[in-house]
């Protein structure tokens, strides 16, 4: 079970030999090696079986623990895969406007995002934690900051002020839960919370790591930062943010609230309606805004704002039905949202006009999105059908009634941008001459083979959803286990 | 003499200070120092969690029976180079953002930006 280590392990090694080799192929390689190296380590973890590992042999309350157990057995699996299907989408032609030196560290930093969203994932220890969330956000912010236009730097720097401001109210937290309970570890800290001489304590420690949680995760209010990051960019990085930054967040709120506090402690502290409330704005709020985008990315974020608190709208259920299907939710919009962004790197450019008659010019790329977007909405026989579905009924089953209406209203109001999306592709290009026009560059493979397995996933487990329901309901087992 | 939680409002004084600053101010590197102000907040708040009145440091010595908690201060060893790593990043954004916008005033940078 030692092996546990080994995802968060390849990659924090790989980065600095990344840097160390240079060069411009062969920095890429590496990182791609790494990932794929990594993906291969979480695929032979989860081969031997769910347990924990004490690091450097301290056992439980003092030392710090990795454990596997169905909640972050998803979580994993997703970061690897949307890293290996990302990083093949990043190659130094795609990157060519970072110069050399700036390449390497480009994949290098790559590579330390992958460990610190990996080290979340994997460690049963609060302080450290907060540590991986650094590690894996400073990472993201010098990535956004790589992006091709000078706008990329100002969302980078606005995302490092509001991102670092969330991870200091975990860090907060942390030491209120500390300062409750006296332990770091998360299984301890749980154990200890009733009997824990400061209430108060844990409910502002609580307090602080909602707050900065969703901060990181961009629910609404709290989400600013998120469409500038997702437009502005590279593409290959959008893809892996909208796949996997958001959800690690969210599953570390998960594992703070059911398995350090308890679902006993949030029903308790009406924590559950908060989140059920600003769910249920982010909802209605990230696909109004979305509706308003003239830019494909920067509606594809603004969705991503509404669909990110679909997913807490499930945890917020607390009951096991809700947690599994905001994890199914999670995977499947992890799916969607990298490829219809790994779709993005196909265009020349992302203004929805320009979108007009791709059908005729590149039909593949058009199929991907179209399918990608459709998804987005869940019609069926798509994977976001499934996700829809299971939410739907989880909700229905809990009776909130308020928010079953607000469920609708935003798939309605879905409906508006994703017909944004779909409709102009099959339309007749205005300009004939574009169709006269020399025939454009040719999509290349890299891009195209990530973009066609996302698309192929969408309607492979739109199809056959069991893997994706066999993976999500262990997490909410797992999380609610006492 | 009893001091109760002076250590906590002094945290809370700080945090709201660098807080304000971030919010309130345009200037980039204000706001970085703000953020700073903000970290460090939360520093004095772990560090002067673990400490006692009359404790030392954890080192077994005669003549000492109370002991202050090494634990939190090693945490926040972590935390203070994560702090300084998030400057550097932050100051080197401003550098490529004063390059690409000769400016790091956010109101100006937003105009430029509105007006291509």
């Amino acid at each position: 079970m030692n092996l546990l280590v080994l995802p968060v392990l390849i990659p924090l090694l790989a980065a600095p030999l990344i840097m160390l080799i240079g060069g411009r192929w062969l920095a890429w390689l590496g990182a791609l090696l790494c990932a794929s190296l990594a993906l291969a380590a979480v695929l032979y973890v989860f081969a031997l079986g769910d347990g924990a590992t004490a690091l450097g042999g301290w056992a439980a309350p003092v030392g710090i623990v990795y454990a596997l157990d169905g909640a972050n057995r998803p979580i994993l699996l997703l970061i690897m895969v949307a890293a290996v299907l990302s990083l093949l989408s990043a190659s130094p032609v795609q990157m060519g406007h970072l110069k050399a030196p700036r390449l390497a560290s480009f994949y290098a930093l790559f590579c330390l995002c992958i460990c610190g969203l990996a080290g979340i994932a994997a460690t049963g220890d609060a302080f450290n934690v907060f540590v991986f969330l650094e590690i894996s956000s400073l990472a993201t912010y010098a990535l956004v900051a790589s992006g091709p236009t000078r706008q990329a730097l100002r969302a980078a720097f606005h995302y490092l002020m509001l991102g670092t401001l969330g991870g200091s109210f975990v860090l907060l937290g942390v030491g209120f839960l500390y300062m409750a309970t006296g332990s770091l570890n998360m299984a301890d800290i749980a154990l200890r919370l009733p009997d824990s001489p400061l209430p108060q304590a844990i409910l502002v420690g609580a307090a602080f790591l909602v707050c900065g949680f969703a901060l990181k995760s961009a629910l609404f209010p709290l989400h600013q930062w998120l469409p500038g990051v997702y437009a502005h960019s590279p593409n290959a990085v959008s893809s892996f943010l909208a796949g996997t930054g958001t959800k690690v967040s969210i599953y570390a709120l998960a594992r703070f609230g059911f398995t350090v506090l308890g679902v006993g402690w949030l029903s308790a502290h009406r924590i559950d309606t908060l989140l059920l409330i600003l769910a249920c704005a982010g909802m209605l709020f990230g696909a109004l805004a979305a509706i308003q985008q003239s830019r494909l990315r920067l509606l594809l974020a603004w969705s991503s704002v509404s669909q990110i608190a679909y997913i807490v709208l499930g945890l917020s259920l607390l009951s096991e039905a809700g947690i599994a299907a905001a994890f199914l939710f999670m995977v499947i919009h992890a799916l969607i949202k990298g490829g219809l962004f790994l779709a993005c790197g196909a265009l020349d450019d992302d203004a929805l006009d320009s979108l007009r008659g791709l059908g005729q010019r590149d039909p593949v790329t058009a199929i991907c999105l179209s399918l990608g977007a459709l998804s987005l909405l869940g019609v069926p026989l798509t994977a976001g059908f499934v996700g829809k579905w299971m939410l739907l009924q989880a909700v229905w089953a809990h009776g909130a009634v308020l928010a079953l209406i607000v469920f609708a209203s935003s798939s309605l109001l879905a409906v508006v941008y994703v017909g944004r999306i779909v409709l102009p592709l099959w339309q007749a290009s205005e300009t004939p001459s574009a169709g006269d026009s020399p025939a454009p560059p040719g999509v290349p493979w890299n891009i195209r083979v990530p973009m066609l397995l996302t698309a192929a996933g969408s309607l492979l487990f739109g199809l056959w959803p069991a893997p994706l329901l066999e993976l999500s309901a262990p997490a909410a087992q797992a999380l609610l286990a006492p | 003499m009893e001091l109760g939680l002076i250590n906590g409002y002094a945290a809370v004084a700080l945090l709201m200070t660098g807080l304000y600053i971030v919010l309130a101010y345009d200037n980039l590197i204000k706001q970085l120092i703000g953020l700073s102000i903000f970290q460090t907040a939360i520093f004095v708040l772990y560090i002067s969690m673990g400490k006692l009145l009359d404790g030392t440091a954890p080192i077994l010595a005669a003549g000492t029976t109370s002991y202050s908690h090494p634990l939190p201060h090693v945490l926040i060893l972590t935390a203070i180079v994560v702090g300084i790593a998030t400057l550097a990043t932050g100051l080197a954004l401003v550098v490529r953002i004063h390059e690409a916008y000769d400016s790091v005033d956010e109101d100006d940078i937003l105009r430029q930006e509105r007006q291509p």
